[in-house]
């Protein structure tokens, strides 16, 4: 409404109100007035009117109101200097000059009313000029409509948007808004560019920009979620591959925006990269699994407790030592649980931890669940969060008790031992790398061991120093391997064998007095002999037997001859006594003749002079016989000698006539010049004698096949280089293919059961191989007999 | 009438001296000397003796072969070892053809009072038939034990068939 007809100024007051106003100054305007007026008065809106001053002339009942008038028309001749602070008064008149200048209207202007007590309000304001009827400016009019609420709602309003827009383009995760049927990107936060590695263009350009980089394995289950339901907030993690290859592990969580009546507005969603939180979590989670093993797998017990003094942790080893399980340890106070008689202590620790100390390897008592107390080490460190405050403690229990039940055990091990080595039969002596004696079980002479300890070997037994003792003792200390003595101690007059090892920090020498040993071993070897003896015992008496028989019968014999030798003897005096006197009777002659019939003499000439022969020879035989059995059983020496081997075969073929003379013959080969030949002479004989009976009985066995023929036994020595090998060569069975590889072995016998015992050959090798270091042997062929060799060294090397 | 006597003996002297020493006999025995089992056999077939005496082992054929072979075929001659082996008992056991043993050495008069009696003994047996017989046991029979249980049992005051007569009829052992 524009009014140009008039001027307000010159009028002085508008009346506008038709109730306050008197009939207008201009007639002609009586209708308009009255429906100005109706509208002045019902309007909402602030409607005034000011002349040129900017001094109101009308304003309607809301501008009064608003101006916390009670009339309106208290108003007029006011300007808005009465009503404002100045700064309005200054931007209103301002506006209402250039109006008036200009002839302009000022159309909406937001006006910023300031009030004198300084508050705020804002008007929506269109102000026009009036002019009269000349086209003169006589003033202004305005409407105006209090915006003051709305103007306030867009400041928050632009204020939160403005804060919204400083934290998404702030925060490290990606912010993005989409419209519901996701096609538009409505806004995404600048740290996609950073997070993705792509620009923000693309994101706004495709709604699904982000999709398309998500790692291959992932992007099925993402996409997926991505288009499921929107009425859900949802959360997924997946791994993106960045455009430099990098591949980042994803969080992103998506929830719908509803407006007030609960329709969905939006999709939003917030996606933050979470590699480095992931790698940090697995690494301590790797660490807290370790610990979680160690602490489990300690021999310790491990428990953990709250600064109260409560148990919150409880290892496996803590059951195990204190009997509790962790159900019904964890929530106890430790000190009441483990604490017995010595509940201080763990109140002292815990006192110790609440001051931030540590406690190291203290030793106390623990109770056990059974009410014993068990001797631990306290090892306590207080636990702290990540603050450094101290928030527990954890205790580490070692338990000792275990420790010293070992020690204990060990020291009635060590008793045992020692128990043993004082009553054993053998000398134990402990030396250190100086000889020194660290160790001794005991004495030959004298009671108290410990007097030799200090002392080296050789002062305490100097008479074993340059013994073949002292040499194995000596290589044993340097070439650090056990080395074997046997030595004849001389001033003990005793056997001593045994052992030099080498230990770390020396030597231990074990040694035994093997004098009684040695002499049950001669009189074990020599018993041997005799029962060899005994077993040829029958054959040899009949070979004594018979010479005896017809010693005795030829005695007989002479006797008888003499008596009647005697009577010719004593005729023949009678009648030389008479020849002598010149006077022989016919009865002497008589005599003689009868006696002389009698005797027979040519009979007794011819036999006694072969009865005596035969007397003598008989009488030899029994003295060969006996005295090679004397020989053969003789103990003989431990000590190798050196042995006429011929002979030694002459005594044995002798003593053993009656085991072969029936079925052969035995032809020795002997060389004359054979040399002595050190060794046992009772072990050799016997072997001599095993080969001769084993050749006698193989020869019978083919004559039993064979009847009425005779083997041969051949018995042969000679020299070859170094030694001298004897053999023995029968003409009997042989030896069967399948027992060849047998015959030395103990107990294998081919003979009937009764007739051998298996040992025969066994012995001959043990004699012949370990004793003297030499060798045995055969040939052998079924059927035409078995040669055994024998080789013996002429120079001493085998062990005795 | 003269009694034959074979000595068998594979060692000579031996031979020489039983034949020296028992030379006195000479009227009453005729004693022939062998040195081997063959060597009697021989003898034996030319003409049979009273009494054999033989030592044990000898090359060839031993004395217990020799007595067997007497045993079979001459059962009349009496059997006698003379043998340097000391261990009669388990000779007599092994050998059952022998009647008599003697053990080298043996004296000159022991052997003739052996010979003396063992012969006189056979001449109380006049019987020839029944001197066969006895001469070839080897053992005395015995009663089977099943007689003497029965006999005991029919001595008894109340005789009952005894325990063992459960199996009857036993074998005769």
């Amino acid at each position: 409404m524009i009014m140009r007809k008039g001027d307000p100024m010159a009028g002085g007051q508008m009346g506008l109100d038709r109730t306050t106003s008197p009939v207008s100054l201009e007639p002609e305007l009586t209708d308009d007035s009255y429906l100005l007026s109706a509208l002045l008065e019902n309007t909402t809106d602030n409607i005034y009117f000011k002349d040129v001053e900017s001094r109101f002339v009308r304003i309607n009942r809301t501008m009064g109101q608003f101006l916390r008038l009670s009339n309106p028309s208290e108003a007029i001749g006011k300007s808005d200097q009465d009503f404002f602070a100045t700064e309005h008064f200054m931007d209103a008149r301002r506006d209402e000059i250039e109006i008036i200048c200009s002839g302009r209207p000022l159309i909406g202007k937001e006006e910023r009313e300031v009030w004198p007590d300084g508050s705020i309000t804002w008007a929506s304001t269109s102000k026009m000029p009036l002019f009269n009827a000349a086209g003169r400016c006589i003033g202004t009019f305005g409407i105006s409509r209090d915006i003051t609420a709305r103007r306030k709602n867009e400041e928050v309003l632009e204020e939160s948007e403005a804060r919204f827009r400083d934290l998404t383009n702030a925060i490290r995760e990606v912010f993005w808004l989409l419209d519901v049927q996701r096609e538009k990107t409505l806004y995404v936060s600048p740290a996609y560019e950073e997070i993705w590695g792509r620009p923000l263009q693309l994101f706004y350009g495709n709604a699904e920009d982000w999709l398309s980089v998500v790692h291959e394995e992932d992007r099925v289950n993402v996409e997926a979620e991505f288009r499921a339901n929107l009425d859900h907030p949802c959360e997924s993690t997946f791994r993106i591959v960045k455009p430099d290859g990098s591949v980042r592990w994803i969080r992103s969580r998506r929830f719908p925006i509803r407006g007030a009546d609960g329709v969905i507005l939006r999709l939003a969603g917030l996606s933050a990269d979470i590699t480095n939180q992931r790698q940090a979590q697995d690494a301590l989670a790797k660490t807290q699994r370790l610990l979680a093993s160690i602490v489990t797998s300690s021999a310790d017990a491990i428990i953990s407790l709250s600064l109260d003094g409560r148990i919150t942790t409880w290892n496996p080893s803590a059951q195990r030592i204190f009997g509790y399980n962790a159900f019904e340890a964890i929530g106890k106070t430790a000190a009441t649980l483990l604490g017995g008689d010595r509940e201080a202590d763990i109140l002292w620790t815990l006192d110790q931890i609440r001051q931030g100390r540590s406690v190291q390897a203290y030793k106390t008592e623990c109770r056990h669940k059974c009410g014993s107390m068990i001797a631990v080490s306290l090892t306590s460190s207080p636990i702290r969060d990540a603050n450094g405050e101290t928030v527990g403690a954890s205790f580490q229990y070692h338990n000792i008790s275990e420790r010293k039940k070992l020690e204990d055990k060990l020291s009635a091990v060590s008793k045992q031992l020692r128990a043993l080595l004082e009553t054993t039969n053998e000398y134990v002596i402990a030396l250190d790398l100086e000889w020194h004696i660290t160790y001794l079980n005991r004495l030959r002479v004298g009671s108290d061991p410990s007097t030799a300890i200090g002392r080296t070997l050789w002062e305490q037994a100097p008479y074993l120093l340059g013994t073949s003792f002292e040499q194995e003792c000596r290589r044993a200390m340097t070439e650090r391997k056990p080395c074997r003595f046997e030595e004849y101690v001389g001033s003990w007059k005793a056997w001593m064998t045994g052992v030099a090892y080498p230990t770390e920090t020396g030597l231990l020498i074990l040694a035994q007095d093997e004098t009684e040993k040695r002499a049950l071993d001669i009189q074990l070897r020599s018993a041997q002999k005799m029962e060899a003896i005994g077993q040829l015992a029958a054959g040899i008496a009949h070979e004594i037997n018979t010479p005896i028989q017809y010693v005795g019968d030829n005695t007989t014999f002479f006797r008888e001859s003499w008596e009647q030798v005697a009577e010719v003897v004593s005729a023949a005096q009678r009648l030389r006594n008479e020849a002598a006197n010149g006077l022989v009777s016919q009865a002497a002659i008589a005599n003689f003749d009868s006696c002389s019939k009698r005797v027979d003499v040519e009979y007794l000439t011819r036999e006694v002079p072969q009865a005596i022969d035969q007397t003598l020879d008989g009488v030899q035989r029994v003295a060969r016989i006996v005295s090679a059995m004397k020989e053969f059983s003789h103990p003989g020496s431990q000590e190798k000698r050196a042995v006429d081997l011929n002979k030694a075969i002459d005594t044995t073929v002798t003593i053993s006539r009656n085991e072969w003379k029936y079925v052969a013959d035995v032809r020795t080969q002997l060389d004359p010049k054979l040399p002595l030949v050190p060794c046992l002479a009772g072990e050799i004989a016997q072997v001599l004698l095993n080969l001769l009976v084993n050749a006698g009985h193989a020869i019978a066995d083919a004559v039993r096949q064979a009847e009425g023929m005779r083997g041969t036994i051949t018995i042969t020595t000679r020299r070859v280089d170094d030694s001298v090998e004897i053999s023995v060569a029968d003409t009997g069975t042989g030896i069967p293919e399948n027992a060849r590889d047998k015959v030395f072995n103990p107990f294998f016998t081919t003979k009937e059961v009764g007739k051998g015992t298996g040992q025969g050959l066994t012995l001959a090798h043990t004699v012949i191989v370990k004793k003297h270091g030499g060798s045995i042997w055969f040939d052998t062929e079924v059927g035409k007999g078995t040669t055994f060799f024998i080789r013996l060294p002429l120079s001493v090397a085998a062990e005795g | 009438m003269s009694r034959r006597i074979l000595f068998v003996d594979d060692d000579s002297n031996v031979l020489m001296g039983l034949q020296r020493s028992l030379r006195p006999l000479r009227a009453q025995w005729q004693m022939e000397f062998a040195s081997s089992g063959e060597e009697a056999i021989h003898c034996f077939s030319l003409r049979p003796f009273d009494a054999v005496v033989t030592d044990m082992r000898m090359p060839g054929m031993d004395g217990a072969e020799l007595l067997n072979t007497i045993q079979d075929q001459f059962p009349q001659t009496i059997r006698i070892i003379l043998s340097g082996q000391s261990d009669r008992e388990s000779i007599l056991r092994s050998i059952t053809s022998a009647h008599q043993f003697l053990s080298k050495p043996c004296d000159a008069e022991q052997l003739k009072s052996l010979l003396k009696r063992t012969i006189a003994l056979t001449e109380l047996l006049g019987n020839a038939s029944l001197k066969r017989f006895v001469s070839r046991l080897k053992c005395v029979p015995s009663l089977p034990a099943l007689y003497e249980e029965v006999t005991k049992e029919l001595r008894s005051d109340d005789p009952s068939p005894p325990a063992s007569a459960g199996s009857f009829p036993r074998t005769w052992e």
